[in-house]
């Protein structure tokens, strides 16, 4: 419920929705050494290695992981900075 | 191989190691020079996989700062190698980046992507092979370093 006077423009939330729903995929691949996808983990997401590594981990194991949710701009960053570092992650929404 | 000083991390590698790895920059620049490279392929996978307009829109957004990115990092290798200077962290990185884009190529080209982790099996067949499993040490070791496992300096 909005407060008494509140105008709420459903355009504004639906973009808020919209830039929300991206997210970035670390694909697994048999040559990146795994102390380095570690290490690209937490320098590119800026996490700590205890995270880092379970994700991946997850990579590894499963194939691939989410490991970005949010907006458009910063997953594109985000892919882009694992492309430079070799590793292979893809974008959709 | 690496060894950490307090102003950076030095290289401390035997002439012949620096030979294997001062030949890393012609190898990067040799990629997609003959069709149908798979080193060209590794270094320039989809970044949307979904939606071909988005992959077509954010590898032109992208691509110029990443070959520029790979070609400092490169450069970054070569003074390093020549000089023996030490480097930053930040250089680090760029050595760092080089070493696993050499071992991406050479994997690529000996079809290791496409075999799967059982290319492993072909290392003492293939030398192109041998030379992914050395990178992958000197990596290793280089890590070590920027994670503060080992080379600090006593």
């Amino acid at each position: 419920m909005t407060s008494p006077g509140t105008i709420s423009d459903p355009r504004v939330s639906d973009a808020a929705a919209y830039d929300r729903a991206w997210s970035v995929v670390v694909w697994d691949d048999p040559v990146n050494l795994m102390d380095y996808v570690v290490f690209v983990f937490q320098t590119v997401l800026g996490v700590d290695a205890r995270k880092a590594t379970k994700l991946m981990l997850e990579v590894h194991n499963e194939g691939k992981s989410a490991v970005f949710s949010g907006l458009r701009e910063r997953a594109e960053s985000i892919a882009a900075r694992m492309h430079s570092h070799g590793l292979w992650a893809t974008v959709s929404r | 191989m690496f060894r950490r000083l307090d102003d950076g991390i030095v290289i401390e590698v035997t002439d012949q190691e620096a030979g294997f790895l001062s030949q890393i920059p012609s190898l990067l620049d040799s990629v997609g020079h003959e069709h149908g490279d798979p080193g060209y392929s590794v270094l320039h996978r989809p970044l949307c996989i979904s939606d071909a307009n988005v992959d077509e829109e954010l590898r032109a957004l992208v691509s110029q700062e990443l070959e520029s990115q790979r070609h400092t990092d490169r450069s970054v290798l070569e003074r390093c190698l020549r000089e023996r200077s030490v480097m930053t962290r930040d250089e680090a990185h760029g050595f760092l980046r080089s070493l696993n884009e050499a071992r991406l190529v050479l994997a690529a080209r000996a079809g290791a992507f496409e075999e799967g982790p059982a290319w492993e099996n072909r290392i003492d067949e293939d030398p192109s092979l041998a030379v992914v499993a050395w990178l992958g040490y000197v990596q290793s070791e280089l890590l070590s370093v920027l994670n503060g496992d080992a080379g600090t300096k006593p």
